[in-house]
């Protein structure tokens, strides 16, 4: 068996989440916090990715992010090679769907904290950002860790998104979904089905133990 | 007592939800060491505390603690909580649920990190006469237990006003009187002004030197307590 794009997938995944979970977490904070000017689009436009086509989305991410754009000529000027069809390509692809999933739950479990604990933390001395990191984050544990999960799970699998921006090139941005549909329409049967198993057996894992992590109690942390 | 330089003073407004009756309005001077806020539920007292730990921002006033304003509306000045140095023991208290009991009372600790602070959280809880529940967490613990946490961790602070809002609610008489020992124990070696929202005469009687009544948002009585 192949295993390069399923290793691929892994570690685009991997690092699609930890991404996803850093600014996850700072939006869904503000969000949670905030009342600004515009807070609900940013929700519907965080939340866009789980309801567009990927084609649609891929399609907007390759204008963002392509030759000719802003962004993507500041990319190539900082690095010197084009993003679009590059790894880095595939990364942004898995994060940009993996991001609502966390700010979701995020949002949500953050939501869910007793405001007098906050206030309480105020009252003591605690700074917004130290009543944050301190007693919000610490007790939305849950909610993120369930949101990571999910994440993980769905960056894993990108194929529409990843195949739009990222190409299809083996060795190189080729992962584990976009390979077992080659292996499927070249016939390689069982190659396919084997790439199949691995994935499958891993976002299976990935979403059993999250959940365990997740219904720890808070204080065992 | 007339001379005596008031520790708050405070004139507050905030407009009430639905728009006709105000949530407070109220004017007040306060220099005793505790003062009894009373007042039938609706009146206003929780929301005073609020307004002058910074919890609510009134609609327009002025409140001044120890000299310095904290809240003026015609000068758009608005001290936010972490910063006006008032302590406010919640009625639920509000203990962090993920932090151990000598963590909750170590988390408002002035200065900086370090092993002392296990050393001085400890040396608050020996004052609640608590120690023994250190490595506790709050889920743990009786009504009476938390109370007195929640106690240490307000005091551990520093603060230069104590805020209680129904601290006593939960429990029964014999835990009642002995909390307003203890806590009349722990403040005796500060200079603390307290208000201490209740609804319980005897409450206010017991612990207090100063009583004022709050009724639809307004102060409606203001005395000496009676012994």
């Amino acid at each position: 068996m192949n295993w390069q794009p399923l290793l691929l997938s892994f570690e685009v995944a991997l690092i699609a989440t930890v991404l996803a979970g850093v600014v996850g977490v700072a939006i869904a904070g503000l969000m949670s916090r905030a009342r600004f000017v515009g807070r609900d689009l940013l929700d519907a436009l965080i939340t866009a990715p789980m309801v567009l086509p990927p084609t649609v989305l891929g399609y907007y991410l390759l204008v963002a992010i392509g030759r000719n754009s802003a962004l993507g000529r500041a990319y190539e000027s900082l690095t010197g090679s084009p993003l679009v069809f590059t790894p880095t390509a595939a990364v942004l692809a898995a994060f940009v769907s993996a991001l609502p999933f966390v700010v979701k739950s995020a949002r949500a479990a953050m939501e869910d904290v007793d405001p007098r604990l906050s206030a309480a933390a105020a009252t003591l001395g605690a700074s917004p950002l130290k009543v944050f990191l301190t007693v919000v984050l610490p007790l939305s544990r849950n909610g993120l860790l369930a949101g990571l999960t999910l994440g993980l799970a769905r960056a894993l699998g990108d194929f529409g998104v990843t195949l739009m921006i990222a190409g299809n090139i083996p060795g190189l941005t080729q992962t584990g979904s976009l390979a077992i549909y080659d292996a499927v329409q070249a016939n390689r049967e069982a190659e396919a089905a084997g790439m199949v198993a691995v994935m499958s057996a891993f976002a299976i894992a990935a979403l059993y133990f999250g959940t365990k992590l997740a219904r720890r109690r808070p204080h065992a942390w | 007592m007339p001379g005596e330089v008031p520790r708050i003073s405070l004139r507050v407004h905030v407009d009430g939800d639905d728009g006709q009756r105000p949530r407070l309005d109220a004017e007040l001077e306060i220099s005793a060491s505790i003062t009894a806020v009373m007042g039938p539920s609706g009146a206003g007292k929780t929301t005073l505390l609020q307004c002058i730990a910074g919890l609510v921002h009134p609609s327009s006033g002025r409140i001044v603690i120890d000299g310095e304003p904290v809240f003026d509306s015609a000068k758009g000045l608005f001290v936010p909580p972490h910063l006006r140095r008032v302590a406010f023991v919640f009625q639920s208290l509000a203990l962090f649920p993920h932090l151990s009991v000598w963590e909750n009372v170590a988390y408002g600790l002035p200065g900086g990190a370090g092993g002392a602070r296990r050393e001085r959280a400890l040396t608050w809880l020996e004052r609640a006469r608590v120690t023994e529940l250190a490595n506790r967490v709050p889920s743990t613990l009786s009504g009476g237990e938390a109370q007195r946490v929640a106690l240490a961790r307000a005091l551990a602070s520093e603060p230069r006003l104590l805020l209680l809002d129904e601290p006593f609610s939960a429990l029964n008489q014999e835990l009642r009187i002995e909390l307003g020992d203890v806590l009349r124990e722990l403040l005796m070696a500060t200079n603390l002004p307290v208000l201490l929202v209740t609804h319980d005469l005897a409450d206010a009687r017991r612990m207090a030197s100063q009583i004022l009544s709050l009724d639809g948002g307004r102060v409606v009585g203001d005395a000496a307590a009676t012994p």
